[in-house]
């Protein structure tokens, strides 16, 4: 059988209490995996993190003076930092990190006097989960939908214009589309706010001025992602819907005079399996960029934070972003894996 | 024709949705009683607590945060204060009687009382930031405290420091102190085990008073904190503040800010009512000031000087440290790095040039070398302790060539950029110079403490207290030793003494830790041997100093202060002073 096959082949996959058993087994074999990775990644970034030049307090302190405050209020406002920077061995503070891991505790804020990071990190984590997911989403939608149109036209002017956009637009960074956004429309034609997830004159709530309000703001940081990752969904689905189009099964569903939107479906879910995994992964791909756009924007995501926490030396701060990174990333991965077992029949049987 | 109808409607829903999205921010900016500004000193942190007291707390400084006085800036008389929550003050034996405003209330209507000192001046020791030589407080009535300082000690700046106590309400922060808190701090202004003891008492309370999280933001100034986003903090008028029928603005939205592009933006997009000192390059003053928005200049108390490790060779030697000084042209570099906000440094004294015209006559000043650019001067310094140039290349007396690494960090672009106009013209001159740039601030001042520098940019003439100028320079340092800022070391190995003329042997080191003490006039005849000392000893060579260039726009206020002293401090201060207008 053709690897290619249409998905109305019946795959026998053994009764259905024995099915969920294997894939819970396969489910929990991921999970462990992900935990060892997770404690993996927590260890090389503690110990990264820890051999970074810096001292969190006299970075303040000369940040402040730097600033024009007088020394006395320097040392004021960095006095609330005292007893947050651990002088113990290394060796013991990662033994110490590592137990408090083990109980959801990630730490204290040196640079917010002791505050919990996790705390912390969670208030920061919607501001970035949210646009991250809304730009995956809508560049997702947009480039497999003309990514499909680009490969059925490719032959007449549609289908060149949009191959030639998707090159374009993969090509530039998410940066550089940032920044770009950014000029254009808070500074030349200042028609789209910044710096704040929403206007602080609106209630929070759920009320029409304030939700307007949530999406007015996301707009650009959603669009810079959307725009960065767009040309490589459609570059992708192009090529895949062009391999799929010239497979047996294409040809013989023709033959067979089956309406076109049928052979479409069937194109199509050939087509989308390797861009599914893809776009699970490419969470973690976002949200490497959210450093970017988050600070282009001012936009007070985990990205904006973790780049704060780094120019402050903020240790556990930084773990806790990184770590909370990875652990999206990781579970990204899981998920992909667990979900491809539901769309892919071939990787259904052999589980 | 129907898919025109639908092209219409569409193009029709997209112009409402736009106008639509575009009213909040008009809305927000329309309304000419929102004053909006940025408090540079403090961005809002997600997740940090409405307390004072916490480093990244959501509190903002003459807004909901007051103190009982603010500093005047007056480089003549650093003790200079302004009445804040005190009304007034005095200086009696033994410590400092002040008494408050008598209309001072906090935001819920209670009124500002002794205890709410008492118990701020107890925090203040728990999170280390009380005055020098304070030892308690003594309750004289319901508005009225004396603050008693330490038998047998005097520090000038008493009183400066006594009145920037922030004072925060009984109600809140009473409850967090043991019942011995007093008994406890007092212990631990003594020596031996029992001191030692109540000092960890304090620390172990200190995570206390700084997490501390109140529900409400309860303010004795003439704004309370209504809500805040991570981008933005809502701050409404206080009717109960003591001065609120001067101030104009009913409510006040301070937005965050990471870096100066960030500020760049709003002025340029004309969003701020003011916006705090940034450093810009002129083609951003040009778009800045085309937005609408105009300069508000006064003298900043910072100056940025070349500084040099005298134990690496052979930045010891003076003549050394004299010659890059007539080869460093200051005005074209400050016209390259700061042409904004930095004035060329005219007199090399360790002060800024206002303060030193107004700690120096000018019949000092003018004795004084002002190491104005002069190869030849510089030539023939370097041949007198025995350097050499040979085929366009200076030689060291040991005979190895002469290079420089100028050290900066990244980020700082005034610094980068008369770093490299530096390097071309000591390259030129025959000295190889390169620009070294560190990652970031934090892993400069490493490398900094580390001795990894024989020459660097630093942050000098720091004031309004000549204190902190010379003690930058000579001693005193403060820098972090593991877990505190510390006051030991200097990375400039500059000698204890120097022999000046017309002043014999200066004792550098214990003339500038002396300076604290001093009244004014007794720290007159100190400043004048250390700044003639500085001049001749030359331990850094300041480049510009800095100018406090501020942005207001009319648009919606009117009536903005000139005077340094307020300038110096944040826009809250200068309404309950009178200024800050809606039009």
């Amino acid at each position: 059988m053709s690897p290619d096959s249409p998905p109305s082949v019946k795959v026998t996959t053994g009764s259905g209490k024995a099915r969920w058993a294997r894939l819970g087994r396969r489910l929990g074999a991921r999970v462990l995996t992900g935990v060892v990775m997770v404690l993996a990644v927590a260890t090389l970034t503690f110990f990264l993190v820890h051999s970074m030049p810096g001292n969190p307090i006299q970075t303040e302190y000369q940040t402040l003076i730097a600033r024009g405050v007088s020394p006395s209020l320097a040392a004021q406002q960095v006095a609330g930092m005292y007893g947050f920077v651990s002088s113990k061995p290394l060796i013991d503070q990662y033994g110490q990190y590592m137990w408090h891991l083990l109980q959801f505790n990630l730490g204290k804020s040196i640079t917010a006097s002791g505050e919990p990071v996790v705390h912390l990190v969670l208030s920061a984590a919607p501001w970035t989960i949210i646009p991250v997911l809304s730009g995956l989403i809508v560049s997702f939608l947009l480039g497999v939908s003309l990514g499909a149109v680009a490969a059925v036209r490719r032959t007449n002017r549609l289908g060149k214009v949009l191959s030639v956009s998707g090159s374009l637009f993969h090509g530039v960074p998410q940066f550089v589309w940032a920044v770009m956004l950014a000029y254009l429309f808070t500074t030349l034609l200042p028609i789209f706010p910044f710096g704040s997830p929403y206007n602080i004159l609106d209630t929070p709530g759920w009320n029409g001025p304030f939700i307007l309000s949530l999406v007015y703001s996301a707009i650009l940081p959603v669009l810079a992602y959307a725009l960065s990752s767009y040309g490589g969904w459609l570059l992708t689905m192009r090529s895949s819907v062009v391999t799929v189009l010239g497979d047996d099964f294409v040809l013989a569903a023709e033959l067979r005079g089956l309406r076109p939107l049928t052979q479409l479906r069937y194109v199509a879910r050939n087509a989308f399996l390797p861009l599914f995994t893809t776009l699970l992964l490419s969470v973690g791909f976002m949200f490497g960029g959210s450093i970017f756009i988050e600070e282009v924007f001012d936009y007070p995501g985990l990205g904006y934070q973790l780049v704060n926490a780094v120019n402050a030396r903020d240790y556990p701060l930084m773990s806790g972003d990184f770590l909370f990174i990875t652990v999206a990333v990781i579970a990204a991965n899981i998920l992909a894996d667990f979900l491809y077992t539901f769309i892919d029949p071939r990787v259904r049987k052999a589980a | 024709m129907k898919r025109n109808k639908v092209a219409i409607a569409a193009a029709a829903a997209l112009a409402c949705c736009a106008s639509g999205l575009v009213a909040p921010t008009e809305s927000a900016s329309a309304s000419s009683a929102i004053f909006t500004s940025i408090d540079e000193t403090h961005p809002i942190t997600l997740g940090a607590p409405m307390n004072p007291y916490n480093t990244k707390g959501n509190s903002f400084d003459s807004y909901d945060q007051m103190e009982l006085g603010y500093n005047q800036y007056n480089g003549a008389h650093p003790d200079a204060m302004f009445p804040a929550l005190a009304a007034t003050w005095k200086t009696v034996r033994g410590g400092l009687d002040v008494y408050l405003q008598a209309k001072a209330d906090w935001s819920d209507g209670e009124p500002v009382t002794s205890s709410d000192v008492k118990t701020s001046v107890a925090n203040s020791f728990i999170v280390g930031t009380q005055a020098s030589n304070l030892a308690g407080v003594t309750v004289l009535g319901p508005k009225e405290i004396r603050f008693n300082e330490e038998p047998g000690t005097h520090n000038s700046l008493f009183a400066a420091q006594v009145l920037e106590t922030i004072i925060v309400p009984n109600s809140e922060y009473g409850a967090l102190l043991p019942s011995d808190i007093w008994s406890v701090i007092s212990a631990s202004e003594g020596k031996g085990g029992a001191a030692q003891k109540a000092k960890a008492t304090l620390t172990k309370l200190a995570p206390t008073v700084e997490d501390y999280a109140p529900k409400t933001d309860i303010s004795a100034g003439p704004f309370y904190i209504a809500r805040l986003n991570a981008g933005e903090a809502l701050l409404v008028k206080n009717k109960y503040f003591f001065d609120a029928s001067k101030i104009s603005p009913e409510e006040v939205v301070l937005r965050n800010y990471t870096g100066n592009e960030e500020i760049w933006n709003y002025m340029e997009a004309g969003q701020l009512d003011f916006a705090p000192y940034t450093s810009m390059p002129s083609n951003v003053l040009h778009d800045v000031l085309r937005a609408g928005n105009k300069e508000l200049v006064a003298p900043s108390f910072v100056a940025v000087a070349l500084a040099f490790d005298e134990a690496r060779y052979p930045y010891g030697i003076a003549a050394v440290r004299k010659a890059l000084a007539y080869l460093l042209n200051r005005p074209a570099i400050t016209k390259v790095g700061e042409p904004v906000s930095g004035a060329p440094a005219k007199w090399q004294t360790g002060l800024i040039d206002s303060v030193s015209a107004q700690w120096l006559p000018s019949s000092e000043l003018s004795k004084f070398n002002r190491y104005n650019y002069d190869p030849a001067k510089a030539t023939s310094l370097l041949k007198a302790v025995g350097f050499t140039e040979r085929s366009g290349q200076w030689h060291m007396p040991n005979g190895k060539a002469w290079k420089i690494t100028l050290a900066t960090p990244s980020g700082f672009s005034d610094w980068d950029a008369a770093a490299v106009y530096m390097s071309h013209e000591l390259s030129a001159f025959g000295i190889p110079t390169s620009v070294s740039t560190a990652p970031d601030y934090a892993t400069y001042l490493t490398n900094i403490a580390n001795g990894d520098y024989a020459t660097a940019f630093w942050l000098n003439a720091l004031g309004p207290a000549v204190y902190n100028a010379y003690a930058r320079v000579w001693g005193n340092n403060v820098t972090s030793k593991g877990n505190e800022l510390t006051t030991k070391g200097s990375f400039l190995h500059t000698p204890a003494t120097f022999k000046t003329d017309g002043y014999g042997t200066v004792a550098l080191n214990t003339l500038t830790e002396g300076l604290e003490d001093k009244t004014t006039a007794q720290a007159r005849p100190v400043v004048a041997k250390l700044a003639a000392a500085y001049n001749q000893e030359l331990p850094m060579i300041t480049i510009w100093d800095y100018v406090l260039v501020e942005f207001v726009t009319d648009k919606h206020f009117t009536d903005w202060p000139s005077s340094p002293g307020l300038l110096n401090n944040p826009p809250g201060l200068w309404m309950w002073n009178g200024y800050v207008h809606a039009k």
